[in-house]
């Protein structure tokens, strides 16, 4: 078999559609205009120094609602509208078609005054406190947490300090198990000097984690992907696509300098969750403490979070109630793809009811 | 070289090109001048687009030129074969021609990163110390030509990603022999120019001509000796980041090389059942297949860890050292300094912490706790009991 069949003209046509797709692409991305931060409307019922907590309110306000509410705690990493990037592509409107009513935990934009914010201010402070806000406002004593990537390894952590306000708890593509053979995340970071990179940069700039997750994956993510993109210039709805999830992408929060260093230290390098020896707040995370029933839901082609770093859960929580399910996808596919859109909400909303 | 002619049962490509370039030759010259434009293109467009979107934003040239360079793999994929459409070549000799192009960029790039450089021609004197750190720190995660620990790797086109599967090449880089290992071309002979390189080995040529080092290490004296003591503490760790960046750029380089090298295997003998690559954009995609698959692979050893980890130690070391003389500075000018706002930040968070906790311990003091036997359930049932018997709603 000859490896490489190229025709001159097939190269020329290539080339002069090169060309011309670039040629389109720069009229339609004139047009694409303001891009959104989440579509689905929503309330801030409560704000706390850069920290807001979001209300969804429900397209079908008719729609049948679980007894318990849900809130989503997302990674610091990132922007939380990932989980609502646009009508058809919304994690959120799916559990909400799925009789959730949904809340969401924006962390916000952390400066340098946040530098010294620790993994206890966030977890058994914001964290808690936005949990009693919506117990006092559901009058109920527990609710359902979902937490997404390093949100779920809060929220793990939550669930393990304070049993008693979680009802549910769900994880989505949460590494638990950070120092798995496919972690590349993991042996990265294993020779950084982690306190001499926090004392030096005070808060770790957004662009700087970005930088590293771009080198994850360098020749598809640097380069591969904006040469694929000239493919999708001349459409403008792909187009629009395109810049939504670009947007997204590089719209990284720096992060506060103390959390950063509690858990890099403490998850990545010396991979405490499971063991037990994570310290909040002058307590143990022990992860047994979970005996609410737990749905796990990772990515089977996750680079950032590979399976193996999720699917040990099972091991080391103290629920009975214990539940998997897998997404043929990434680590960013598993909100905005049609197949985790028709996969995940309805998995966790089905979930749900079973134990609301 | 020629592999396409002689592969059994293949149409005859050689004739196919020889015909229908006598045919097209002249419809296309026209066409060609065109395609030669593909790269000026590429980068008005993204020139186009950051003016468009972010006219003042600072640093969009150097946007710019990061997009231009991610693309200039493909674009001078583009070209070459575009161009070769003008020129009595097979498509193998074109592929060949492509990959020997590739593989001098990664050769520059390695030599750039490897050759004994003379550190004190970029660091002259204390004065510039300031301002070379600031920019090393930006050019950190700048594109450019030979790397940058954290620059693009894309720079140059073919800064690739560094291995150490290349054995023991004792040609060693940098030095008169440098050439001889790689000057074969890139058929058979191509992997025996890698085939004996230990980076063990070539610890020396990392090494830089650092002749301000030997005054850097003579303590300072007299009235300024503090500030001679900073000064030389700057240059020896700027020294030092430049020197693992050096190693860091230069096994990318090597991974770019074996990336190549993977990749004339395909093209030599590609696996049984594999389609064969009918556009430039699936060449390239499989390309990228190759570097990736590579650059995994050495990514995960404990070798790039290491390199990893030492690279980003010496980068935020300098940059520490940066820092404290930005302080001292700031305070001679009577400004806050940034220990100084800190200090502040942290007492702040202590003192919030403090008040939260103090609050909590006057609401239970006051009974206004809200565990057992007054949670927002309770308290729900107890308002649904107080409805039944008639109270207000």
């Amino acid at each position: 078999m000859i490896a490489i069949q190229l025709k001159p003209d097939q190269i020329l046509k290539e080339v002069t559609n090169f060309n011309v797709k670039l040629a389109e692409g720069i009229k339609n991305l004139r047009n694409v205009g303001d891009l959104p931060a989440g579509v689905t409307e929503k309330e801030a019922v409560y704000t706390e120094d850069k920290l807001t907590l979001y209300h969804y309110k429900n397209p079908n306000p008719d729609a049948a609602k679980n007894k318990t509410p849900l809130l989503i705690s997302y990674a610091l990493v990132n922007r939380p509208y990932m989980t609502d990037l646009q009508e058809n592509r919304s994690t959120v409107r799916g559990l909400m078609e799925q009789g959730q009513d949904v809340y969401l935990i924006d962390w916000g934009y952390p400066d340098r005054s946040d530098r010294f914010l620790t993994m206890d201010d966030y977890i058994n402070g914001y964290l808690d406190r936005c949990i009693d806000v919506i117990r006092e406002r559901h009058e109920v004593d527990s609710v359902n947490l979902l937490g997404i990537c390093q949100g779920g390894a809060f929220s793990m952590c939550y669930a393990s300090l304070h049993p008693d306000k979680i009802k549910n708890l769900i994880l989505m593509v949460t590494p638990v198990d950070f120092q798995t053979p496919e972690n590349m995340l993991g042996k990265w970071i294993k020779h950084i000097d982690v306190d001499l990179l926090v004392d030096s940069m005070g808060n770790i700039p957004g662009d700087l984690m970005n930088w590293t997750f771009l080198n994850l994956k360098p020749y598809r993510l640097i380069a591969q992907k904006y040469i694929d993109m000239v493919d999708i210039l001349d459409n403008p709805k792909s187009v629009c696509n395109f810049m939504t999830m670009e947007k997204w992408i590089f719209d990284s929060p720096d992060q506060a300098g103390e959390c950063y260093r509690q858990f890099v230290k403490d998850f990545y390098q010396d991979n405490k969750l499971i063991k037990g020896e994570v310290e909040l707040g002058g307590e143990t995370v022990n992860l047994k403490n979970i005996t609410c029933p737990v749905l796990n839901i990772y990515a089977l082609d996750d680079h950032l979070v590979p399976p193996s770093a999720s699917k040990v859960l099972g091991q080391y929580v103290g629920t009975k109630d214990y539940t998997e399910v897998s997404f043929k996808g990434g680590h960013i596919g598993i909100y905005v793809s049609g197949s985790a859109q028709a996969l995940v909400p309805p998995s966790i909303g089905k979930w749900l009811k079973e134990r609301d | 070289m020629s592999a396409t002619k002689s592969a059994p049962g293949a149409p005859d490509w050689q004739q196919y090109w020889d015909k229908w370039f006598e045919g097209q030759r002249a419809f296309f010259d026209g066409q060609l001048k065109g395609t030669d434009g593909a790269q000026g293109q590429w980068g008005e467009f993204f020139k186009a687009w950051q003016g468009n979107l972010s006219p003042t934003l600072p640093g969009a040239n150097n946007y710019q030129q990061y997009f231009q360079q991610a693309g200039q793999q493909y674009l001078d994929m583009l070209q070459h074969f575009s161009q070769s459409t003008g020129q009595n070549k097979t498509v193998a000799d074109t592929t060949n021609d492509w990959l020997k192009t590739m593989q001098g960029n990664f050769l520059n790039m390695l030599q750039a990163n490897t050759q004994p450089m003379d550190i004190a021609d970029s660091f002259k004197n204390t004065s510039e110390a300031m301002m070379k750190a600031g920019q090393a720190w930006a050019g950190a995660f700048q594109p450019n030509n030979t790397g940058g620990a954290f620059g693009n790797p894309f720079g140059g086109m073919t800064q690739g990603l560094g291995s150490s599967p290349f054995g023991n090449f004792n040609g060693g880089f940098g030095h008169q022999n440098f050439g001889q290992g790689f000057g074969q071309g890139f058929g058979q002979n191509f992997a025996q120019g890698f085939g004996n390189w230990n980076p063990q080995a070539q610890a020396a040529p990392f090494q830089n001509f650092d002749i301000f080092g030997f005054a850097a290490s003579i303590p300072g004296i007299g009235y300024t000796r503090e500030k001679q003591e900073e000064y030389n503490e700057l240059y020896k760790r700027f020294a030092t980041f430049q020197t693992e960046t050096r190693k860091y750029n230069a096994a990318m380089a090597q991974v770019g090389i074996e990336a190549l090298h993977k990749f004339q295997e395909y093209v030599q003998n590609p696996p049984e059942g594999d389609a064969p690559l009918k556009s430039l954009k699936e060449v390239y995609a499989r390309w990228v297949d190759v570097c990736e698959e590579v650059y995994a692979k050495y990514a995960m050893s404990e070798e790039y860890t290491a390199l990893y980890g030492e690279v980003v130690n010496a980068l935020m070391s300098f940059k520490a050292q940066v820092n404290h003389m930005t302080d001292e500075m700031m305070g001679q000018l009577n400004l806050p300094t940034r220990k100084e706002v800190d200090s502040l930040h942290e007492r702040l968070h202590d003192i919030r912490r403090e008040n939260l906790s103090l609050r909590k311990a006057v609401d239970e003091l006051r009974g206004v706790k809200r565990p057992a036997g007054n949670t927002p359930a309770q308290k729900a049932a107890a308002k649904a009991k107080t409805d039944k018997k008639g109270g207000k709603k």
